[in-house]
């Protein structure tokens, strides 16, 4: 499989000259064409931002992207004039948000926002982008989408408006779907609904997708691919069932440690102990030895790289480091 | 839709009869007699008594006011005290286009400058252009529009002779709509400054939190321009909380005009209302005052349809 999306030592800052948070701090991954990425991390650790790197939404003046590039099919999108993005987004590359119950604007009519945005990117008239409207609101599961098409978000449940988004997204046959948090903000039936969909979606457009969530759940469900990240770095790269098998970083290690398991009758959750580093601090060594189980001196003192240990695997910790240097 | 209309306008009948029995009370409290600038001060008490007692001034205070409201339900507004003879409601009706006409050239001009005006400070936030707007909006609120007509006027009309100083049109000329147009300009933007830097306010800080939401977002990973996602996607939403500010400025465009149609001469029902109170023309007085609440009224009505029909969330 050809490579859609390079991304390339991407640097994403926020703030000004005194005081500059690095959001994101120098990744590097590929997604492949067809190929569900899955991009999973705490709160805060960069996910977010690097989609809307991506998608070169990075909210303008605080943040921008200082370093790298984002190889889309060879084109790199840093720096592409706006009027290029234009015929990007949305196009080649669209989104899905975590807020489906915000994410549609309330004043405008479901078929106008996605005719809309069919007419802006498929230069259609509007009886044609009314039909492929239709087409695209069954596909995602509506029964009378046609009568849908005059009714307002309100009126649709958390799971619809979702899948009305997701109807928005693909209906411009783009490359790369993001999903930043899908199905966060619904609850547990309508989550597998979604995913569901997602993933029929997916096979029959072939479209690859980026999925950006915490949730291991959804990972183990959608991903065929896992990128962890911590603190605007990459810490593992690996194949999803690698990774559940087994998990190199001790900070991937803490994260599947932390989903609940149903079996058995347990004491108290395990959580990895202490925060994500605040925004902005300043971390000599490797930015998870405050909380790692395995620190040693070492960590403290330099960064560690992301290395590669064999073709679909890196990952970024001494721990592996030295097995190979002895 | 049409349910709710009614139902709007049906609710609407007690307030109006509540401000009824206000202004026939403010009026029956005010200090003063009606017959104290009517009569001749020499004249004779048993006179003046007989004059009460013919025109209903000594019956009791409910069956006055049943009598004014019911005359008033009419059309009937009683007549001037001092302009002997004329019924009021032909006051009104000869001076009332006027300032209807004054409010709503200057409704327009303040939505025109200022929602453009607030658009542009909220998408450009923080810059130079920002600051200015923000500036001279509050320059603006500080400045009384008093104060703005009369140095427009010095300026503009007495020192550059550009605009006449008062006046509807220029008297014994033929109609001619330039000329009432050029009338019009001074005092229906004077009007409009009254609410133009708090307009501009508004529409800042009502476009800066739509521009925050997640459709607006959503709207820019569509991959529209710009101009669209501020205009189409935001502007229409940012528009919603501005319709409520339209039924507030009412009231205050109803007070402006009273000190605009002083200074520039304007024949309107505010310039009616300032004459009346000094002249104690009480029947005009309290057919103005019915006046303005009840156009209070309407605006919040027309704002409260405006804003269902704006915002499809609102169910009738």
């Amino acid at each position: 499989m050809s490579t859609l999306l390079e991304v390339n030592n991407l640097k994403t800052h926020f703030g000004n000259k005194r005081r500059v948070v690095k959001a994101i701090d120098g990744i590097d991954f590929k997604i492949k064409k067809g190929e569900t990425v899955a991009l999973v991390g705490e709160s805060g650790c960069g996910k977010s931002m690097t989609s809307l790197s991506i998608m070169g939404l990075v909210p303008a003046p605080e943040g921008r992207i200082v370093d790298g590039e984002i190889l889309l099919e060879g084109v790199d999108l840093v720096g592409l004039p706006e009027k290029r993005m234009y015929g990007i987004r949305g196009k080649e590359i669209a989104m899905i948000f975590q807020e489906p119950m915000t994410s549609l604007n309330p004043v405008l009519t479901i078929g106008d926002q996605l005719t809309s945005v069919i007419i802006h990117h498929l230069k259609v008239g509007k009886k044609e982008a009314e039909n492929r409207a239709v087409e695209m609101l069954d596909l995602v599961g509506f029964s009378d989408s046609r009568k849908l098409l005059k009714d307002y978000p309100h009126r649709l449940s958390g799971g619809m408006r979702q899948r009305v988004m997701i109807a928005m997204a693909m209906s411009c046959n783009p490359k790369l779907l993001i999903a930043d948090e899908p199905t966060t903000a619904l609850d547990v039936t309508i989550q597998a609904q979604v995913l569901e969909l997602m993933k029929k979606i997916s096979k029959e457009f072939s479209t690859s997708i980026l999925l950006i969530t915490h949730d291991l759940g959804v990972v183990s469900e959608l991903a065929e691919r896992v990128i962890v990240m911590y603190a605007g770095q990459i810490v593992e790269i690996a194949d999803i069932d690698d990774l559940f098998k087994s998990p190199f970083h001790p900070y991937t290690v803490g994260l599947i440690e932390s989903v609940p398991k149903i079996e058995g009758e347990i004491e108290r959750l395990y959580s990895i102990p202490g925060n994500v580093p605040a925004p902005g601090e300043v971390i000599q060594g490797c930015k998870f030895a405050a909380r790692c189980s395995k620190v040693f001196d070492r960590c403290r003192k330099e960064m560690p790289t992301l290395r590669k240990m064999d073709e679909s695997r890196s990952v970024r910790c001494f721990l592996y480091d030295d097995e190979e240097a002895e | 839709m049409t349910t709710y209309i009614v139902r709007r306008i049906l609710m609407a009948i007690p307030l109006l009869f509540l401000i009824t029995i206000i202004s026939f009370a403010m009026m029956q409290m005010a200090p003063g007699d009606p017959t104290a600038l009517m009569m001749d001060p020499m004249i004779k008490k048993e006179n003046l008594e007989a004059y009460k007692e013919a025109n209903g001034l000594n019956d009791n205070v409910m069956v006055q006011y049943f009598r004014w409201l019911g005359n008033m339900v009419q059309g009937d507004f009683g007549y001037s005290l001092i302009r002997q003879g004329v019924p009021v409601s032909e006051l009104l009706l000869a001076r009332l286009p006027n300032t209807l006409l004054l409010m709503g050239v200057s409704s327009v001009i303040a939505f025109l400058i200022s929602i453009p005006l607030g658009v542009i400070s909220a998408t450009k936030r923080n810059s130079l252009t920002d600051y200015s707007i923000t500036f001279v909006s509050f320059l603006g609120i500080a400045t009384p529009n008093f104060w703005i007509g009369l140095m427009l006027i010095m300026f503009t009309s007495v020192h550059m002779g550009w605009f006449p100083t008062g006046g509807v049109s220029t008297l014994g000329s033929p109609f001619s709509l330039w000329d009432r147009l050029h009338h019009l300009i001074l005092p229906a933007f004077v009007l409009a400054t009254a609410d133009m830097a708090g307009l501009t306010r508004y529409s800042r800080s009502s476009m800066l939190e739509v521009l925050r939401q997640d459709y607006i977002r959503t709207a820019k990973a569509n991959g529209f321009k710009n101009k669209t996602v501020i205009f189409k996607h935001g502007l229409r939403n940012g528009l919603i909380p501005i319709i409520t500010i339209l039924g507030l400025m009412l009231p205050s465009f109803i007070g402006g005009s009273v000190i605009v149609e002083s200074i520039f001469a304007w024949p309107g029902i505010g310039l009616l209302f300032i004459d009346g109170a000094f002249q104690r023309d009480y029947p005009v007085i309290m057919a103005v005052v019915v006046i303005a609440a009840t156009l209070v009224v309407i605006g919040n009505l027309l704002a409260d349809v405006l804003y269902a029909i704006f915002d499809p969330r609102i169910e009738y």
